[in-house]
This record gives C-alpha cells, sequence and structure tokens, in this order.
C-alpha cells in the first residue's frame, strides 16, 4: 500500500467515527465549581490592591488641592520634598514600590501643578522690568532639564532620587523668577 | 548719656534735611556695641568695616542725586539711608555718580545691606551679617555668625567666613576661601570655587562648574543641572554624600574614612567609572540606565550619586 491508498484508508476511517463521545459522567457541575472558585480568588488578589490604589488616589488628590490652596496664598511657592509628601501619605516609599502607574500619575499631577503656578507668576510679573537679561534661558535650561529627568522617570518610576531632582528642578525655576523679578526696594 | 545721644541725633536729623546731593558726608553716631547696623543706598560703592569703637562713622560722598540721607540710632538699632528721589527714570541717573562710602561699625554689631546698583566690601563684622545688592559683586572677609550674601548680577568673594552662611548669586561667580562652619552655595549661571572647612555644605547650581576642595566633610548635597562637578573629598567618619546631576559629569576624588556604603545610578546614556572598588558596574537589561553599588569595609559613610545624562567617576586613596 503506498502513502496516497494509505492516506485514504484513514480518511475513510475517520469518516466513520461517532461525531461526540459522551463522558462517562456529568462534568458541568465541577466545571461550575471551578469556575467559581478561581473568580473568588482573583477576587480576593485584586482587592488589596484596589484598596491601596483608591487611598493612594484620595490622597494624591488632597495633597494636589492642599499644594494648589497653598501655593496660592503664598508669594514665594514651595514645593514640598518627598519626605514632607511621605508624611501626608500621597505616595509613600510602600506605595511606589508597589505601583508605577500611581508614580508617573503623581509625577503629571506635580507637573501640573508646577506648570500652574510657573504660569501664575509669569503673569504676575509680567510687566515688571527685570533685572536679569538671560533669564528666561535659564528657566529654558531648567525645563530641558525636568523633561530630561521625567525621561528618565518612564524607565525608573519608583526612583525617589529622579522625583527629588524634579522637584528640586521645578523649585529652583520658581525661585528663579522671583529673584530676577522681584523688585529689591519693596524690602527697602 | 542716653539724653546725649538723643540731642545729637536729633541735630544730626536736622542737619542731613540741608545735605546737598553729591556732597561729602563725615558724620559719627555713638551706639551699642552689639547692636544691629541697617545701610541702604540705591547705588554706589560702600565700604562696611568693623572697628573696636562702640560708634557708627560714615565719611564719603553721597549719590549726584541724594535728597539728604538718614542716619539715626535707637534702643541699638542704627539705620544710614541715602535718601533719593522717588520715580525716578534711568534717564534720569545718567551722567551722575552714585555714593562713594565708607562706613566703619562696631565689631560685634551685626549689619544689613540693601542696594541696587554698585559693589559693596564688607569685613570684620561679627556679629552677622545681611549684604544685598541686585548689580554688584559682593567681597566680603572674616564675617562671623549668620551671613546671607545675595547678588543678582555680580560676583561673590569670600574669604574666613565663620558660621551659617550662603552665598547666592543668579549670573556670577562664587569664590570662598578658608571659611568655616555651614557653607550654602547658590548659582545659576556661574561657577562654584570653595575649599571650604565647613563639616555640612550643600550645592545648587545651574550652567556652571563646581571646584570643590573640601578637607572635612560630614554632609555633603549637590543639585546640579548643566555643571560639571569636580570635587575632591576628604570624608569625616559617617559622612552623607548625595549629589544630583542632569546633564552634566561628576568627577570625585575621596580620602579619609570612606568605608561604607555607595550607590552610583546613571540614567539616559551616562558611564560609570568606579576606581575605587573593583565591583563592577552594571547595565539595565533593558534601556540605557547602569548602576553601581558596592560596600567599603571599615565605615558607615553613605555616597549616593544619580545622574541623568551625565558620567560618573568616582576614585580615591
Amino acid at each position: 500500500m503506498n502513502d496516497a491508498d494509505l492516506e485514504q484508508a484513514l480518511d475513510q476511517q475517520i469518516s466513520q467515527l461517532p461525531k461526540a463521545i459522551a463522558p462517562q459522567r456529568d462534568l458541568w457541575a465541577g466545571i461550575d465549581n471551578a469556575i467559581e472558585h478561581q473568580a473568588q480568588q482573583q477576587t480576593d488578589k485584586v482587592k488589596p490592591r484596589s484598596v491601596v490604589y483608591r487611598l493612594s488616589a484620595v490622597a494624591a488628590g488632597i495633597a494636589v488641592f492642599g499644594f494648589s490652596a497653598w501655593m496660592v496664598m503664598t508669594n514665594n511657592p514651595t514645593i514640598d520634598g518627598i519626605d514632607s509628601i511621605d508624611g501626608q501619605g500621597v505616595v509613600a516609599q510602600q506605595d511606589m514600590a508597589n505601583g508605577d502607574d500611581e508614580t508617573l500619575n503623581y509625577v503629571n499631577d506635580l507637573s501640573s501643578l508646577f506648570e500652574q503656578q510657573k504660569q501664575a507668576l509669569l503673569v504676575k510679573y509680567q510687566d515688571t522690568p527685570s533685572y536679569v537679561d538671560n533669564w528666561q534661558g535659564q528657566l529654558d535650561e531648567l525645563d530641558k532639564a525636568a523633561e530630561a529627568i521625567k525621561q528618565a522617570l518612564v524607565n525608573d518610576p519608583t526612583n525617589a532620587q529622579l522625583i527629588k531632582m524634579l522637584q528640586q528642578t521645578y523649585q529652583q525655576q520658581l525661585d528663579l523668577i522671583n529673584t530676577v523679578n522681584k523688585s529689591p526696594w519693596q524690602t527697602i | 548719656m542716653k539724653l546725649i545721644n538723643t540731642v545729637v541725633t536729633v541735630v544730626f536729623l536736622l542737619a542731613s534735611q540741608f545735605a546737598y546731593s553729591g556732597d561729602e558726608i563725615d558724620q559719627t553716631l555713638e551706639v551699642t556695641a552689639t547692636g544691629e547696623v541697617a545701610i541702604e543706598n540705591l547705588r554706589g560703592k560702600v565700604k562696611i568695616v568693623g572697628w573696636q569703637q562702640n560708634k557708627v562713622h560714615v565719611s564719603g560722598e553721597l549719590d549726584d542725586k541724594a535728597k539728604g540721607y538718614e542716619f539715626e540710632t535707637d534702643d541699638g538699632y542704627t539705620i544710614f539711608k541715602v535718601k533719593m528721589p522717588r520715580n525716578m527714570k534711568s534717564r534720569q541717573f545718567k551722567n551722575t555718580q552714585g555714593s562713594d562710602l565708607t562706613i566703619k561699625l562696631p565689631v560685634d554689631s551685626k549689619v544689613t545691606f540693601e542696594s541696587v546698583n554698585g559693589d559693596v566690601t564688607v569685613s570684620d563684622v561679627k556679629g552677622g551679617a545681611k549684604i544685598h545688592t541686585v548689580n554688584g559683586n559682593i567681597k566680603a572677609t572674616s564675617l562671623n555668625k549668620r551671613i546671607e550674601l545675595t547678588t543678582v548680577n555680580g560676583n561673590i568673594n569670600a574669604k574666613k567666613l565663620d558660621g551659617k552662611f550662603q552665598l547666592s548669586t543668579v549670573n556670577g561667580r562664587v569664590k570662598d576661601r578658608d571659611s568655616t562652619g555651614k557653607a550654602h552655595f547658590e548659582t545659576v549661571n556661574g561657577s562654584i570655587n570653595s575649599n571650604t572647612q565647613a563639616k555640612s555644605i550643600t550645592v545648587e547650581n545651574v550652567n556652571g562648574s563646581i571646584d570643590l576642595d573640601l578637607p572635612k566633610v560630614a554632609e555633603l548635597e549637590i543639585a546640579t543641572v548643566n555643571g560639571e562637578v569636580d570635587a575632591k573629598l576628604v570624608l569625616l567618619a559617617d559622612a552623607q554624600i548625595d549629589i544630583t546631576s542632569v546633564s552634566g559629569s561628576t568627577d570625585l576624588n575621596l580620602s579619609g574614612e570612606i568605608g561604607g556604603d555607595y550607590r552610583l545610578n546613571s540614567h539616559a546614556g551616562g558611564r560609570i567609572r568606579n576606581a575605587l572598588t573593583d565591583d563592577a558596574v552594571k547595565k539595565q537589561k533593558y534601556g540605557p540606565s547602569r548602576s553601581a553599588r558596592f560596600s567599603i569595609a571599615g565605615g558607615d559613610a553613605k555616597v549616593e550619586i544619580t545622574s541623568v545624562s551625565g558620567d560618573i567617576s568616582i576614585d580615591g586613596k
């Protein structure tokens, strides 16, 4: 018998097999139980993370609001260091280790907050003559540095040193705008 | 004595109303040995010197545009202020000269100085000094206690400061020699050069080199953007070193109590050269980051350097 004949014989025998093979017992009850047990396990895994996420999100929202309110009330805004932010429970070290997305969300919130404050200062001083000619260039350098740090954070989002560096560059920008535009005769 | 001082003060106040601008001044007031002396001069050169007498002596020439001066003392607080017309336009200052003054005050006084355009030199004041100008250089020698030297466009040259001091400029260099205490240096567009013996030092800098030769470091914190750090450090026991840099290289030479933990991290392509130990530099599997973490026996120093787009090099004896 050659290969072609063998193949034809096999096809014929396969076509004669029963279309369905009935199990020796009812399997659906077991399948139902297995599905229910798996769902319970997934729920147990998700619960702790979602609580942490919700608390972090709420705390982050409070911190962002708190920062905004505090900065509006002061002429010389400061952006608190990561330690004090930890103290407010926004994104503590442990939470950062557990949630890269939360950290990047926090960084985005920080950047938005800083941008609002920077624009407010620039508007405040727009008609004030500055004592420094090249301060916008220095501001641009700090802005580029901030972007470089944010890019590094994408690859290493839980790096507390990088976040501290980002806060420092933001604070330096705000300090620079205030220093070069504030009239010295306000203090004399 | 108090009555005499009051009478003298009244006489000087009356006299000051009739002083003509550009005129010479040579006035003295009896003051307390450890009081505060506040000096305000819009433009011109001012030299401030501590001396052993319980008097404030002002000599020199007032600004050509000055409308007199205020010079009085009360209960340990003395003020000397050159009065200028309000709302003057810059063209009105053309072809006129600012003040040229020498002010002597008791060596244990605290002095505050405010100016806009002009250089200031201050020396031998042991009670503290707060010196602010906008366009001008500051030269300071032998000042004690809390010291704040701030200019916007100008250099700061300091020598033998002893206390908690802060040297800050936007466009200008900071040069510090033979100081002790607790140091803070800050520039936006300019270099920083110091051999301070202060044990606690912080440095902030954008666009400028940082050159440090520090013989006794307990705490050092550097934050720089676009700046090269070149530091030779002799570490004290349990020293804490924290350096962050964006777009600039960091070159450290360490000696002294170098035992402890080291964490060197570079992001976005910066290289790490570790010549302190044989520990290898690790490269991130996916991404441009590198790191070197190692310990040296015999100490509890903590050295952490983080760089974004800048090389890190560390060696020592």
